[in-house]
C-alpha cells in the first residue's frame, strides 16, 4: 500500500521531470557525457598518456578527430579519460560536502541549542568566506592530488546543505508523527535518521547536483591557477590549463575550444538537470 | 516604530556609501602621492592629454617591462636587465667580447702582479640622481655592506669575501673592511688570496648610494623602503613610479656620459603570460622573451624582430646520489654508473630539443654549452641508444621492478611537457617512473628530505664557478651528490685562484670532462634567449647580450622612430 | 531604542573574539604548513650556487625564534597598527595592502554593482513573465553565466575585444598618463564584466526563485484578489518582501571586496589583492597570507552582523521592545 503510494508519487515526479524540457537536456548531457566517459577504451584506441613526439600539434583528422597536443598525444582520448577523473572529483566532492552537512544539518536541527547557534554561526562564516581563497589556504596544507581536492572541496562545501537541512528539520521535529513517534517510544537516533531524514532527502538530491557542478568549475579554476591536481593526471582543468598559453590559444584552437566547451557542456547539463529536479521535488513551486 | 526602523536602515545605507567613498578616494589620493612623488606632477599631465589618442605608438616613450611590484627589487642578487643597468652603473664595462676592460665609474684600474690588488681611479663628476657626488667612499662602503649581506648573488659573495677584513667584519671584530682603502679618487682593494672573476664581478656589481641607505642592517638592506624608488647614478632616473602597475624612467640631466636619445622609459608591471598580447597591441618596444614559442608568436607582426642571446642557461637532471637517508651507502638505485648512463641513453635528447624546443634548445654535453669556446669536444657524450640503454641495465642488474622518482620545480607548460616526454622516453625501455611536482620550501627538499632520484632543474651562470663550486666539497652539492674532495676540490679552487683565460680553459676542460665521466649532473640542453623589439617604433645599436647581466648595449645610440 | 543599541552593541562586541579565534587558528595553521619562505626568495638557480649562507639568512629575516615569540611579536606590532613585513620582499603590509586594496576594491565593486542592478532587474522580469520566452532566455543566459569557467570567458573577451577589435586594452589597470578614475575605465570594463557576468547568473536566479517564492505567497494572492493594479502588486507587495533575501545575498558577498577576484585578476593583470594573496600563499608568505585572511575574515564577520542588523530592520516580525 505505501510502496504503491511511493511509486506513483515517483510516477508523478517522473513525469513533471518527463515535462520539463531543460531538465529532460541536462540529464542527457550527462547521461551521455558519463557513458562516454565510462567507455572511453571502447571510443578511442589512443592511451591518454602515449607521447608522440613526431605528431604533435596535429590538427584535427580522421586519424585524430580533436588532434593532437604538444606532446602528440591525442586530445579526445585525454578528454574522455579526463572526463572520468573530473566527474569522480566533482560528484565525491558534493557527496562528501553533502554528507558532512546533512549529518551536522540533522543534529544541529533536531536538539537545536547550542551547538546548533555555534554551527549555524560557523556555516555562516564558511558561506560567507570566499570559497577560492579557503582553498587556496588548504591547498597549502594538504598538497595537491586527487583525493585531496576532493577532501578540501567536501569541507568547503557542506554549510548549503547543513542549512537546508537544519531548516528541514526545525520544521518537521515539531510535525505531529515525530510527536507520535516520540510517544511510542522510538529513540532519537531512529526518529532523527529513520523519520525525519528522508524527508529532507529530495533538496539536498537537488543541492548534490547543483554541487557537483559547481566543483567541476572549481577545479577547472584552481588547474588554471596551478593549484588543481598534478599536471600529468588528465582532467578536464588540467588540459585546459595546458592550452592557455596565447600561441596556443591563437593557433592551436582544438587544444582549447573542445575541453572549454566540454566542460561548460557538462556543466550546463548538471545546472539544467539540477534546476529540474528542484522544480519537481521543492514543495515550495 | 517603523519610522525608527527607517531611521536605522537610513542611518545604515549612510554609513555604507560613507564607507565606499572613502573607499575609492583613498584610491584617488593614493595615485596622487604616486605622482606627485614624480618629479613633476604637471609634466605627467600633459603628455598624458597629448598621447590618449595615439595608442601606444610613435609617442617617444620606450616600452618594456621589469615593472614595480610594490617595491623594485635590490640590485646585487639579480643585477641584470634595463632599468638595473641604467639607473645604477658599475666601476667597469664589459666589451665585446664580454671581457671587463671598458671603464665606467673608474677611469683606470691597475692589478698587481700577484693577482692580489686592485686599484681603481674613480670619475669625479658622477653625482647621485639627488644631486649628491658619487665618492669612492660609496664604493668602500658598499664593499663592506655586501660582504655582510644575506642576499647577493654568489659570485660577488665569492669574490668579495676575500677581500683582506672580510672575516673580521663578517665576525663582527671590525667595522669596515680593513682591505679597502682610499686615497683622493682611488680605491685600492687587497684580497686574501687571487679571485679570477674579480674584474668581471666589478663590472657587473653597483655600488649603493652610502649618505641614503647608511642607517639600514646589511641582512636588510634589501628590503629598504629605498627600493620604492631607488636613486642611482646612471644615465636614467626613476620619476614616476605607480606600484605593481609601472614606472617612468627619464634622462638624468646631470649624468656624467653622453646622454641617450630616447627621452622616456615606461617599466611595466607585467606577467611572462601576458608579454604576447602587450606585444600584440603595440605596447611592448624591447623585452628579454625565454620561451621560444611566444617569441615566434610576436615575431608574427611585421613590426617585431626577435634576437636570439647565447648565455649561460642549462638545464640538467640532478641524480640524488647520497639517497634519502644519508647514513646508509648512497642510493642504491641509481648508485651504478652504468644506470645514469642507461637513463641518459635512453633519452632521444636532439628530438626533444627539436620538438618542444626548436630553434631554442642546443643538446648539452657538459654544462658547458658546445656553442662556446670553453667546451671541451673530448668529453663523454652520451648519444640516444635504447638498445644500449637496456644492455646497460641488465649489465648493472637494475631491477626493473622499482620506480625511479623524478621531480621538478618549473611550473611552465613546456617544462610539464618535457618531464612528461621524459617519462615517456624511460618507460620504454621498461623503466617505471613517477613524476611530480616539487612545491614548498625547496631549499628543504632538494637538500635535506631528498625524496627524488632525479631532479630537473637549471642554472644560469655568469661563472664558471657558480656552475662547478657546487660539486666543492664546502658547497650544498655536497648534501645531493656526495663529496668527493679529492676529485672535485683541487680543480674548483683551482678555478676560483685562475684568471688567466687560457688556464681558466685549461681547469673547465678538466671540470668537463671529469662530470662527463662520472654523470654527477646529467646535461639536457643550454637555452636561448630571445631580445624582441619593436622595429616600427625603436631602432637599437644591435647588441644583444645576455639581458640579466651589464653588457654594453651602447643605449645612447638608441632612438625612437 | 536602548535596546535596539545594545542588542546591536552585543553583536559588534561579540565579533572581538571570533577575530581573536581566527586570528590564532590562522597563525597555528600556517605555522603547521611544511616549508618556509626562505625557498621563494632565491631563484632556484641560485641555490645550487656554493657561497649560499642559508642560516644568516633566517637569523636575519627572524625565522629561528620559537613560534610563540613568533606570534606575540606579531600580534604588538598589530595592535600597534604595524601590519609587518611582508617575507619575501620585506615590504610594509601596510603599503603592499594600500597599494593593492584599491584595485581589488575598484574591481569588487564595479562588478557587485554592474551584476546586482542586472541580476535584480532581469531576475524580476523574469518572475513577472515566468516561462515566457524572455525568461528562457534570460535562465539560459543564467545557466551559462554559471556554467562557463570564468577564466574562459575572460580569455576570449581578451582575444575579441582587446586584440582583435582593438577597443580596449589587454590587462593593467593604469596606463601613463591616467590620473582620474575615468582615464582609465578603459581598464576595468572588461575584468569587472567578465566577473560580474557569473555573479549576475546566481544572482538573478536567486531574484526570480524569491520572487516567484512570494509572488505564490497568500498575501499576494490577496491583494490581488483586492483589484489592486498589478504593478503594485508587484512593488509594493511581492518585491519588498522578495527584497530581503536577495539584499542578504549581496551582503553575503561583501568579502569579495577583499579577495574573491582571485582568478579574474590573474587572467587580466589586474594588480589587486587576489594576486598578491596567490603569491604570498605560494611563497608561504605567512604574514602577508595571515593580513588578508583576516581581512577577509574581518568582512565576513562584519558582513554577518550587518546580515543580522539587516534581518532585524527589514524583518517586520522583529521587533525591539
Amino acid at each position: 500500500m505505501q510502496a504503491a503510494e511511493k511509486s506513483s508519487l515517483a510516477m508523478r515526479n517522473w513525469e513533471k521531470l518527463r515535462r520539463n524540457r531543460l531538465a529532460v537536456t541536462g540529464f542527457v548531457i550527462i547521461a551521455l557525457m558519463s557513458l562516454a566517459a565510462i567507455l572511453a577504451p571502447l571510443l578511442t584506441p589512443y592511451d591518454p598518456g602515449a607521447v608522440n613526439l613526431a605528431k604533435r600539434v596535429q590538427p584535427p583528422s580522421w586519424a585524430h578527430l580533436l588532434g593532437t597536443d604538444k606532446l602528440g598525444r591525442d586530445v579526445l582520448a585525454r578528454l574522455l579519460y579526463g572526463a572520468r577523473l573530473s566527474i569522480v572529483i566533482g560528484l565525491c566532492s558534493a557527496l562528501g560536502g553533502a554528507l558532512i552537512g546533512t549529518v551536522l544539518g540533522c543534529f544541529s536541527g533536531y536538539f537545536g541549542g547550542w551547538f546548533d547557534k555555534v554551527m549555524l554561526r560557523v556555516s555562516e562564516l564558511f558561506m560567507t568566506f570566499p570559497q577560492i581563497i579557503l582553498i587556496l589556504i588548504l591547498v597549502v596544507f594538504f598538497g595537491q592530488g586527487v583525493f585531496n581536492l576532493i577532501f578540501i572541496f567536501a569541507i568547503t562545501g557542506w554549510s548549503g546543505t547543513y542549512r537546508l537541512v537544519r531548516a528541514r528539520f526545525f520544521s518537521l521535529r515539531q510535525e505531529s508523527y515525530v510527536e507520535a513517534c516520540r510517544a511510542f517510544g522510538i529513540g532519537e537516533a531512529s526518529i532523527m535518521f529513520k523519520h525525519i531524514l528522508p524527508n529532507t532527502l529530495s533538496p539536498v538530491i537537488v543541492s548534490i547536483t547543483l554541487m557537483t557542478a559547481g566543483f567541476i568549475l572549481a577545479e577547472s579554476g584552481l588547474s588554471f591557477l596551478g593549484l588543481g591536481v598534478p599536471s600529468g593526471i588528465p582532467t578536464w582543468g588540467n588540459i585546459i590549463n595546458a592550452a592557455k598559453a596565447i600561441d596556443v590559444i591563437q593557433n592551436n584552437p582544438w587544444l582549447w575550444i573542445p575541453p572549454g566547451v566540454t566542460i561548460s557542456l557538462f556543466v550546463l547539463g548538471t545546472n539544467f538537470f539540477g534546476d529540474g529536479l528542484r522544480d519537481v521535488l521543492d514543495p515550495n513551486q | 516604530m517603523n519610522s525608527m526602523k527607517k531611521a536605522w536602515l537610513g542611518v545604515l545605507c549612510v554609513v555604507f556609501l560613507v564607507g565606499l567613498l572613502a573607499a575609492c578616494s583613498n584610491d584617488n589620493s593614493g595615485s596622487n602621492v604616486n605622482s606627485n612623488a614624480g618629479v613633476n606632477n604637471n609634466g605627467t599631465e600633459t603628455t598624458g592629454n597629448e598621447e590618449q589618442p595615439s595608442e601606444g605608438a610613435s609617442d617617444g616613450i620606450l616600452r618594456t617591462g621589469q615593472g614595480p611590484a610594490d617595491k623594485f627589487s635590490a640590485a646585487w642578487a639579480d643585477y641584470g636587465g634595463l632599468f638595473k643597468t641604467q639607473v645604477f652603473r658599475r666601476l667597469l664595462m664589459l666589451d665585446e667580447q664580454l671581457q671587463p676592460v671598458h671603464y665606467d665609474l673608474a677611469t683606470a684600474y691597475t692589478m698587481s702582479d700577484d693577482e692580489k690588488t686592485y686599484t681603481f681611479t674613480l670619475r669625479d663628476d658622477v653625482k647621485w640622481h639627488d644631486g649628491e657626488p658619487f665618492t669612492p667612499e660609496d664604493v668602500k662602503w658598499s664593499l663592506a655592506m655586501a660582504v655582510q649581506s644575506a642576499q647577493i648573488n654568489a659570485v660577488f659573495s665569492g669574490a668579495f669575501g676575500k677581500i683582506v677584513g672580510a672575516d673580521a667584519l663578517k665576525a663582527g671584530e671590525a667595522d669596515e673592511l680593513s682591505g679597502v682603502t682610499i686615497d683622493g679618487n682611488t680605491l685600492t682593494i687587497e684580497l686574501t688570496e687571487p679571485v679570477g672573476v674579480f674584474l668581471l664581478t666589478m663590472a657587473q656589481w653597483p655600488p649603493y648610494p652610502k649618505h641614503l641607505l647608511e642607517s639600514e642592517d646589511p641582512a636588510t638592506l634589501h628590503l629598504a623602503s629605498f627600493w620604492e624608488k631607488p636613486i642611482g647614478n646612471g644615465p636614467y632616473m626613476l620619476t614616476e613610479v605607480v606600484p605593481n602597475n609601472y614606472a617612468m624612467l627619464e634622462l638624468y640631466p646631470d649624468y656624467y656620459g653622453t646622454a641617450p636619445k630616447v627621452e622616456k622609459i615606461m617599466l611595466q608591471t607585467i606577467s611572462e603570460d601576458q608579454l604576447v598580447t602587450k606585444a600584440q597591441a603595440g605596447e611592448l618596444d624591447y623585452m628579454p622573451v625565454m620561451d621560444l614559442n611566444q617569441a615566434t608568436e610576436i615575431v608574427k607582426s611585421p613590426d617585431y624582430e626577435a634576437n636570439p642571446v647565447d648565455l649561460l642557461y642549462v638545464r640538467f637532471l640532478m641524480p640524488n646520489l647520497v639517497g634519502q637517508n644519508a647514513t646508509t651507502d648512497g642510493n642504491d638505485k641509481i648508485a651504478d654508473l652504468r644506470i645514469r648512463q642507461a637513463l641518459l641513453h635512453a633519452i632521444d635528447r636532439e628530438s626533444l630539443a627539436g620538438m618542444l624546443y626548436p630553434d631554442q634548445a642546443e643538446v648539452l654535453q657538459t654544462l658547458v654549452p658546445t656553442a662556446l669556446p670553453e667546451y671541451n669536444e673530448e668529453a663523454v657524450v652520451y648519444d640516444y641508444n635504447p638498445e644500449k640503454a637496456k644492455q646497460l641495465l641488465e649489465e648493472a642488474g637494475f631491477d626493473f621492478n622499482q620506480t625511479i622518482r623524478l621531480q621538478y620545480y618549473y611550473t611552465d607548460q613546456q617544462t610539464v611537457d618535457l618531464i612528461d616526454t621524459i617519462k615517456f622516453f624511460w618507460e620504454e625501455i621498461g623503466v617505471k617512473v613517477e613524476a611530480s611536482l616539487m612545491q614548498g620550501n625547496l631549499l628543504e627538499l632538494i637538500y635535506t628530505k631528498r625524496d627524488y632520484d632525479f631532479l630537473y632543474a637549471g642554472l644560469s651562470a655568469m661563472a664558471f664557478e657558480e656552475a662547478y663550486g657546487f660539486f666543492h666539497s664546502d658547497g650544498i652539492g655536497v648534501q645531493v651528490v656526495g663529496a668527493s674532495p679529492d676529485k672535485w676540490d683541487p680543480l674548483v679552487d683551482e678555478l676560483r685562484r685562475t684568471s688567466d683565460p687560457d688556464d681558466r680553459m685549461d681547469v673547465i676542460n678538466r671540470l668537463q670532462a671529469m662530470e662527463a665521466e662520472f654523470l654527477t649532473r646529467m646535461p639536457l640542453f643550454s637555452m636561448k634567449q630571445y631580445v624582441i623589439v619593436n622595429k616600427s617604433n625603436l631602432e637599437t645599436a644591435g647588441i644583444y647580450g645576455n639581458e640579466w647581466t651589464n653588457y654594453d648595449r651602447k643605449l645612447e645610440e638608441w632612438s625612437m622612430k | 531604542m536602548r535596546d535596539v543599541f545594545k542588542y546591536f552593541t552585543f553583536r559588534f562586541l561579540s565579533i572581538i573574539p571570533m577575530l581573536l579565534l581566527v586570528i590564532v587558528i590562522i597563525f597555528a595553521g600556517l605555522q603547521l604548513t611544511p616549508g618556509d619562505p626562505l625557498a621563494y626568495m632565491i631563484p632556484p638557480e641560485q641555490l645550487g650556487s656554493a657561497d649560499f649562507d642559508i642560516e644568516a639568512y633566517k637569523k636575519a629575516m627572524g625565522l629561528d625564534a620559537p613560534v610563540y615569540i613568533q606570534f606575540f611579536q606579531w600580534f604588538g606590532d598589530l595592535l600597534q597598527g604595524e601590519l609587518g613585513f611582508s617575507l619575501v620582499d620585506g615590504s610594509a603590509i601596510s603599503k603592499m595592502l594600500a597599494n593593492r586594496l584599491p584595485a581589488t576594491l575598484e574591481l569588487a565593486f564595479a562588478a557587485l554593482a554592474v551584476s546586482s542592478v542586472l541580476g535584480i532587474l532581469l531576475g524580476l522580469v523574469s518572475s513577472i513573465r515566468q516561462n515566457s520566452a524572455v525568461d528562457y532566455g534570460n535562465t539560459a543566459l543564467g545557466v551559462l553565466g554559471i556554467s562557463v569557467p570564468e577564466f574562459f570567458v575572460g580569455i576570449i573577451a581578451i582575444q575579441v575585444f582587446a586584440i582583435t577589435l582593438g577597443w580596449l586594452p589587454v590587462s593593467g589597470r593604469i596606463g601613463y598618463g591616467d590620473v582620474t578614475f575615468f582615464d582609465r575605465i578603459d581598464y576595468l570594463v572588461m575584468p569587472a564584466l567578465v566577473l560580474g557576468f557569473s555573479l549576475t547568473a546566481a544572482l538573478m536566479r536567486y531574484t526570480r526563485g524569491t520572487m516567484l517564492d512570494v509572488l505564490g505567497k497568500d498575501y499576494v494572492k490577496t491583494a490581488r484578489s483586492k483589484g489592486l493594479p498589478e504593478w503594485k502588486v508587484i512593488t509594493k507587495h511581492a518585491f519588498r518582501n522578495a527584497l530581503m533575501p536577495v539584499v542578504l545575498l549581496l551582503v553575503f558577498r561583501l568579502p569579495l571586496l577583499i579577495g574573491g577576484t582571485v582568478i579574474i585578476e590573474s587572467v587580466f593583470g589586474w594588480p589587486g589583492m587576489g594576486g598578491m594573496l596567490l603569491d604570498a600563499v605560494s611563497a608561504k608568505d605567512y604574514p602577508v597570507v595571515m593580513i588578508c585572511t583576516m581581512l577577509v575574515a574581518f568582512m565576513v564577520l562584519l558582513a554577518s552582523f550587518l546580515v543580522d542588523l539587516l534581518t532585524a530592520l527589514l524583518d517586520p516580525r522583529v521587533r525591539f521592545e
